[in-house]
């Protein structure tokens, strides 16, 4: 018999949260970011943005952690296992804290201190609701996410007076919990919920809604859609609908720049969670060759390449026209901007899935993601803000072409 | 008299207005084996999984090792093994990273078990979890249920996905533990066979309800299909387990003629098993 020995809190961390791909997508794009905030300090609305979006992510992987706990039979049964994995969920949440709190000490702004604990109340909020309802996941992670950003892009500063506030709110929430909650407990949908995430990409949108418009989109871009599913469409759809949305608004108050930035937001969020579901049905290949449509696998390969090319001109097309109507209201922005913007994001697009085309370990790919988003991001807003001449529209024309042919290439390594 | 390690008292439980568990009474006492036999959606893995406290029945009361089930403390935890029909908890952990972060939660793990039964099983220490088969999932499992030699194993299906080779081996793994420790074993399981090379005792469940319970011999000797032309004939003095047109199945029988009886046939497990599903 062996006696038991004291086991280090740091043990099968690195299995827990990156080597589970629904863990590590969240975990390491917290870590980066995390990482990122110190270099950004002099950037003052991208360490905000940063600093929310580390500290949720982070959050929202310790609450993907308790759905795997609520999915996993014998886990209560083994005493310390929850207690061992929730530490280092702990440690990790500090160590992200930590790391913000230097880079506001850096960047010298007091403000942002209300940022890191709104996204701390935020965070908290998410974990202790998926701690006990498995199925919310989604929702509130994806409705956390987009609140946290339209409140970044939206209020310049957040006021000092909220520090205070949100800690209060953030000790309340962690010690009356216990009181409403049955935090871990296992229930029976939890394992389908856990592994309709993984192949979902957490899909916030029901598996029905706007399918009856969206099958003649999902034709036109098949085989992709035959991957990312049914949320390709209804992701367009809902991006056509904000689009319009933000337009109508811009009529009325000038709000060009932050329309801009959603959409390009939730553009690149939306590619990173097409690219993810893709990644999550890779076996399903096999299915795709069988079919009489296809000569051969590579045949198959190539119609994935091309219904990539053309999700990137649907892109394009639809940042062009929507930057266009904004412009109609703040005409400063030119035809290069419109163009160079519309060019960005088709780009961005292609490499995302060049990347998802080489990219074999979910790790990697995680990494690898997380810059192409950062670097889309940055090229598209750049583009909109100062892509005013022709010399730029030829690069980005060129950039654009580069990736078209990358994309294309390295479809055989899939 | 021996304190039961598991027991369920009058367990009954409702899943949106289905019965789910009827009026279940069951005992688990060291040195047995109960095989727990049933179709699809009979009631089995929520009966397991009630002893557990995962699921809290509507009426009763189950105990394990003398706590209530929803109320289990920290070392009557470390007496109990549990393999569920989907195996799952340990993605992205290495074999052998799996083994160490679960051996460190149970004191009295029993290495030298461990390594055997990774020998035996033929499963790699650096292997990674998520590239398993379903079998050695299975199997790691197992190891991990019951390298701690706990007091009461409860497996929901163990052997399901196993080759025949490694189920007969597994099975008789499980044999030589209740025997040796002195542990409780309840087990489901379709596969009859199984049941029958290691099982002390069956319990049959039909549609919730507990059709049968015995010790497996005492099943063979007393279980008989008759079959009549009368539909008048006389079993009253038996317990009933299925009746149709032409033929019965009787429980309690032990070799006295029966009036108006054409047939008084044995049955194998599995030929009960159909019969009474039939």
């Amino acid at each position: 018999m062996m006696q038991v020995s004291k086991r280090p809190w740091y043990q099968g961390a690195v299995s827990f949260w990156l080597k589970d791909v629904g863990s590590a997508s969240y975990f390491i794009a917290a870590t980066i970011t995390s990482f990122l905030c110190l270099i950004a300090t002099g950037i003052e609305e991208l360490i905000t943005l940063m600093i929310m979006f580390a500290t949720i992510c982070m959050y929202s992987a310790i609450a993907w952690q308790s759905i795997k706990m609520q999915a996993t039979e014998w886990q209560s049964l083994v005493v310390g296992y929850r207690e061992h994995v929730m530490f280092q969920g702990k440690v990790f949440i500090v160590f992200s804290n930590l790391i913000s709190i230097l880079s506001i000490i850096i960047a010298g702004n007091i403000n942002l201190l209300a940022t890191l604990t709104l996204a701390n109340l935020v965070g908290i909020i998410i974990w202790f609701l998926n701690r006990s309802f498995s199925h919310l996941f989604t929702s509130v992670c994806y409705l956390s996410f987009f609140i946290a950003t339209l409140v970044c892009v939206l209020i310049e500063q957040l006021p000092v007076w909220l520090i205070p506030v949100n800690i209060i709110a953030y000790i309340a929430i962690a010690l009356l919990h216990n009181n409403f909650s049955s935090a871990y407990v296992w229930r029976p949908d939890s394992l389908s919920n856990y592994r309709n995430g993984l192949q979902s990409g957490w899909s916030p949108i029901p598996s029905g809604f706007l399918s009856n418009y969206g099958s003649s989109i999902n034709k036109g871009l098949f085989p992709l859609s035959y991957f990312v599913g049914s949320g390709l469409s209804q992701y367009l759809i809902l991006l056509t609908l904000l689009c319009t949305i933000g337009v109508v608004i811009n009529l009325f108050y000038n709000i060009t720049e932050h329309v801009i930035f959603v959409l390009t937001l939730c553009l690149f969020a939306i590619v990173t969670l097409s690219l993810w579901s893709k990644i999550q049905k890779q076996n399903s290949w096999e299915l795709l060759f069988t079919l009489p449509i296809y000569n051969s696998s590579f045949s198959a390969k190539v119609a994935l390449s091309n219904s990539v090319l053309k999700l990137a001109i649907l892109v394009a097309s639809l940042c062009f026209i929507t930057a266009s109507a904004l412009s109609l209201a703040n005409p400063t922005f030119l035809i290069f901007n419109i163009l160079s913007y519309s060019l960005a994001c088709s780009a961005g697009v292609l490499l995302s899935f060049a990347i998802g085309n080489v990219c074999k370990n979910i790790n990697l790919l995680s990494f690898f993601m997380c810059i192409s988003f950062g670097l889309n991001m940055g090229l598209a807003n750049y583009m909109f803000d100062h892509g005013n001449n022709i010399s730029e529209l030829i690069i980005m024309a060129t950039y654009t072409l580069a990736m078209a042919a990358i994309n294309r290439f390295t479809v055989r390594y899939l | 008299m021996t304190q039961p390690l598991l027991s369920y008292k009058n367990i009954s439980k409702k899943y949106n207005q289905r019965c789910v568990l009827n009026n279940i009474n069951l005992n688990v006492e060291p040195g047995m084996v109960i095989g727990l036999l049933g179709k699809n959606g009979a009631g089995k893995t929520t009966l397991l999984r009630s002893a557990l406290g995962l699921i809290t029945p509507d009426q009763g009361e189950i105990q394990v090792l003398g706590e209530l089930s929803n109320q289990l403390s920290a070392s009557s935890k470390q007496k109990i093994g549990y393999v569920a029909q989907q195996t799952f908890g340990y993605e992205g952990f290495k074999i052998a990273d799996a083994l160490a972060l679960h051996r460190s939660f149970y004191p009295d793990w029993d290495m030298q078990l461990e390594t055997k039964w990774l020998a035996r099983f033929e499963l790699n220490n650096n292997d990674a979890i998520n590239d398993l088969s379903i079998g050695q999932r299975q199997t790691l499992a197992l190891i991990m249920a019951m390298a701690y030699r706990p007091q009461l194993l409860i497996l929901d299906e163990p052997v399901a996905s196993l080759d025949p080779i490694a189920r007969r081996e597994f099975m008789s793994d499980l044999f030589d533990l209740a025997l040796d420790s002195g542990s409780g074993i309840l087990f489901s399981s379709h596969i009859t066979s199984d049941i029958e090379r290691v099982a002390s005792h069956i319990a049959l469940i039909k549609q919730g309800e507990l059709l049968l319970l015995d010790e497996l011999d005492v099943i063979r000797d007393t279980v008989r299909k008759v079959s009549f032309r009368e539909p008048t004939i006389d079993l009253s003095a038996y317990k009933v387990l299925n009746r149709q047109q032409n033929c019965a199945i009787i429980y309690g029988y032990t070799g006295e003629a029966i009036v108006d009886a054409l047939a008084i046939n044995t049955l194998s497990l599995e030929q009960l098993f159909v019969e009474l599903h039939g």
